[in-house]
């Protein structure tokens, strides 16, 4: 089992144009891997499922040319994972050693999945213990992002508080009163309301947090990191536009040419737009009918029709007749799901 | 002499955990005398859950647990069947099962390779594969490659499992099910056309469905659901669902 960091530079090259890599970027990339770019991480768990780091586990390729490529590629090799709770062999002292060092020697992205919990002073949610004083989420956060070169946030809880805030918005309760007791922020809100204002944050929103949508963000950081290129562009709730740009509901199979096939009435009616059970594409933007939640090729959207024997897309959410619930919008979970 | 230990976090596990040991010589012999463990992470997913339509349950449920999601939305499903007194037919059980045991199978290549195996394997040597103990070092190194082989292995094994989940799962417990699936076309075919089929005689959400397009009797399954939380108690008495003021638990509105 030898693994070098041409099988990240492969897993690149394969999937450049899902990655949105031109050849020139590609070359780059391979300079800055070369240079021992690879940046280190910190991925910290909060007031989440960890669902996005499984998610992770999902990157996936297997292209002819390149043949095969997946995530203990990707992991082994080219991020150099200094903390994550849960692939990481060592545990107590000695992960919590890891972090800092890695905090020490600056030059560090910091991952986060969770939202960050207010509440208790924080304790709702503690991550580990530094010296014999336990240490809350909100704590490392603050003290791990101050220095970090770039916060990412991983998923819908860190993004915008997902399901540990839910903000429920009908009535009885008041608008935006959140359900969830803890006091959830979001990774960007705490930073802001703990003074930190150094680092660049992405979110990458997603409940979970699609594989590919990372790999994307680690990617281009690698090349900003190597002053190869600038910053992706960032929308109002700073996701990158390249991933997060387009409409669901503008893009999905079940509205082709922006006339929405027959409305379904109940589920299990294939090929029906789902509109009046409560789909949420219309406020969701994503990539997710293009990418799917697989890897595979991807297909024009005409082939979208063809007999499932022929069906080599991804599965995504409306595709396998539920509904978008608009995972990667800020306000997410809102409502009730259904209709 | 005392010694006290924290091991803070205990990593591969989901979720957070602290372990506290204590160590002191109790009839002459170095032992540990008491041990505590406790969970870092509160999100309260029953308050959460509190003014929601119940069919919200099976998906928010599922966020307990990144590695075993549908555990949790299946005994929310099950809650509600119970809540609906509904009968579910055949076919949508043996879908539940197959979502269910796909899940099964994933979750536990998941723990028993990437969270426990380490415990007894030495990983690859670099971070964060590198242990830092040997506590419980029992095999050859010879076992030892097999088993980091396997490791790497169940990788991809746990991920074909996973798009059996996503394949099945898809449309009855929504969300959390979109992992990836596996290319194996002729695999696909098969279970693709299985599942189109299963779901197409099924109606695996007759029940629901029907309703659905009846405004009057969804607000009516609507309340009646609402009130089955009322009756125990777990509702917002601020918020009652009778709307006559009143907000006591156990009175149905005519
Ligand atoms: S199923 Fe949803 S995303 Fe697709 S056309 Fe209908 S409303 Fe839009
Ligand atoms: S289709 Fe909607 S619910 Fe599904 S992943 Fe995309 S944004 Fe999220």
């Amino acid at each position: 089992m030898r693994i070098t960091r041409r099988s990240f530079l492969k897993y690149c090259t394969a999937s450049a144009a899902a990655l949105g890599l031109n050849p020139v970027m590609l070359q780059q990339l391979e300079a800055a891997l070369a240079s021992d770019g690879a940046p280190t991480v910190i991925w910290l768990h909060g007031s989440g499922c960890q669902g996005d780091s499984v998610s992770f586990l999902n990157l996936f390729l297997d292209a002819p040319a390149v043949g095969h490529v997946d995530t203990k590629d990707v992991l082994l090799n080219n991020i150099n994972l200094a903390y994550h709770t849960v692939v990481m062999a060592s545990a107590g002292d000695t992960a919590v050693t890891m972090a800092l060092q890695g905090k020490r020697k600056g030059g560090y992205v910091l991952v986060c999945e969770g939202g960050v919990a207010t509440a208790f002073g924080g304790k709702a949610c503690r991550v580990m213990t530094i010296g014999g004083v336990e240490k809350t989420y909100q704590e490392m956060v603050l003290e791990l992002g101050a220095n970090a070169l770039a916060v990412l946030s991983v998923g819908a809880c860190a993004s915008f508080g997902g399901i540990p805030r839910s903000i429920y918005p009908l009535p009885p309760l008041l608008p935006s009163e959140p359900s969830g007791p803890t006091g959830i922020l979001s990774v960007e809100e705490a930073l802001a309301a703990g003074g930190v204002t150094g680092p660049v944050i992405i979110n990458i929103p997603g409940c979970p947090a699609h594989p590919d949508w990372v790999a994307w963000v680690v990617v281009q950081l690698i090349l900003v990191l190597a002053g190869q290129a600038t910053l992706p562009e960032l929308d109002a709730y700073k996701r990158p536009t390249a991933l997060y740009g387009g409409n669901v509901h503008e893009n999905c199979p079940r509205n082709p040419n922006y006339h929405p096939t027959v409305k379904a009435t109940t589920f299990g009616e294939d090929g029906k737009c789902l509109e009046d059970l409560g789909c949420r594409g219309p406020g969701a933007y994503a990539d997710c009918p293009f990418r799917g939640w697989n890897k595979g090729p991807i297909p024009q959207l005409e082939d979208l029709s063809v007999d499932p024997a022929n069906y080599t897309r991804a599965n995504w959410c409306v595709d396998s007749n539920g509904l978008c619930f608009g995972c990667v919008e800020h306000d997410f979970p809102g409502g009730d799901f259904y209709a | 002499m005392k010694i006290t230990a924290a091991f803070d976090p205990i990593t591969r596990i989901e979720g957070h955990l602290k372990i506290d040991v204590e160590i002191d010589h109790a009839g002459g012999v170095q032992q540990v005398v008491g041990v505590k463990s406790m969970g870092g992470l509160f999100r309260g997913f029953e308050k959460i859950l509190i003014g929601r339509s119940p069919r919200d349950a099976q998906h928010i449920t599922q966020r307990i647990c990144g590695v075993c999601p549908i555990a949790h939305g299946v005994a929310s499903v099950r809650a509600q069947d119970d809540a609906f007194s509904t009968v579910i037919p055949e076919n949508a059980r043996i879908i539940r099962n197959l979502i269910n045991g796909a899940n099964f199978v994933e979750s536990h290549i998941l723990h028993f390779f990437l969270l426990a195996a380490l415990d007894f394997v030495e990983g690859p040597a670099m971070p964060p594969w590198q242990a830092d103990w040997k506590a419980d070092r029992r095999f050859s190194k010879a076992v030892n490659d097999i088993i980091v082989g396997h490791y790497v292995l169940a990788l991809e094994k746990r991920r074909k499992a996973d798009q059996m989940t996503a394949l099945f799962g898809g449309n009855i417990f929504g969300l959390f099910l979109h992992r990836s699936r596996t290319r194996q076309s002729a695999f696909l075919r098969r279970i693709r056309s299985r599942r189109r089929r299963l779901i197409k005689t099924s109606r695996s959400r007759t029940r629901y469905g029907r309703i659905e397009n009846r405004p009057a009797a969804r607000r009516r399954r609507y309340l009646r659901a609402r009130q089955v939380l009322l009756v125990r108690g777990q509702r917002r008495p601020e918020s009652g669902v009778r709307g006559d003021g009143s907000g006591r638990p156990g009175q149905q509105r005519p």
